[in-house]
């Protein structure tokens, strides 16, 4: 089972953390972004499987498959801002994580105004 | 890749290992080679760091189909 693997790993690198971190918080930083980078890049192909599905039922319908790329887009850019916010957040830049954050929600709304564009066509179309 | 528990021990003992010098050579009166040391620690393991990094963002950029 991996995920007893992965909380394995996670317990360890917080214990050996825990001491790094009193002589250099700096490598006790590096470290942690190592572990966290390595766990997360074990976990997201599992999702590969929930988008290959999500695809497949988009496919089925006419609408779902325009826009199921930007909506995926979405997700991993939502993933990568908050990876990069909170490993700033961990060494205490909160001013930095916010403005990662900012970054990723500007990109966000910029990859939605398409579809927004759709819905309020759809919308004008249903008024008389 | 999955993941590389020898690396993640690699990286552990190098960071004990720039702590314990670093402590050395406070002790021993040279602090000039104590910052340089630590600033050079991390240099050698962020060229790891930036990897598996590099890594994370591919896999969600294939998974997410950017």
């Amino acid at each position: 089972m991996e995920i007893t693997a992965i909380a394995l790993l996670a317990v360890t690198a917080t214990v050996l953390l825990l001491i790094l971190r009193q002589s250099r918080p700096e490598m006790a930083l590096v470290l942690s972004i190592l572990v966290g980078a390595m766990i997360f890049a074990a976990a997201v192909p599992k999702i590969g499987m929930i988008v290959a599905t999500l695809s497949s039922i988009a496919a089925k319908t006419d609408v779902g498959s325009l826009h199921l790329g930007a909506l995926l887009k979405i997700v991993g850019v939502a993933y990568i801002a908050e990876f990069g916010a909170q490993i700033c957040r961990d060494a205490q830049e909160s001013a930095i994580a916010s403005k990662v954050e900012l970054a990723g929600k500007v990109i966000i709304l910029t990859l939605s105004i398409p579809i927004v564009l759709v819905i309020l066509d759809s919308v004008l179309k249903l008024l008389p | 890749m999955g993941i590389n528990y020898s690396v993640i021990l690699q990286v552990a003992v190098f960071g004990f290992v720039v702590a314990i010098l670093h402590k050395i050579l406070e002790k021993s009166g040279r602090e000039e080679y104590a910052q340089v040391l630590v600033l050079l620690g991390v240099i050698v393991v962020m060229f790891t760091v930036i990897r598996w990094m590099n890594e994370l963002f591919f896999t969600i950029r294939a998974m997410f189909q950017f």
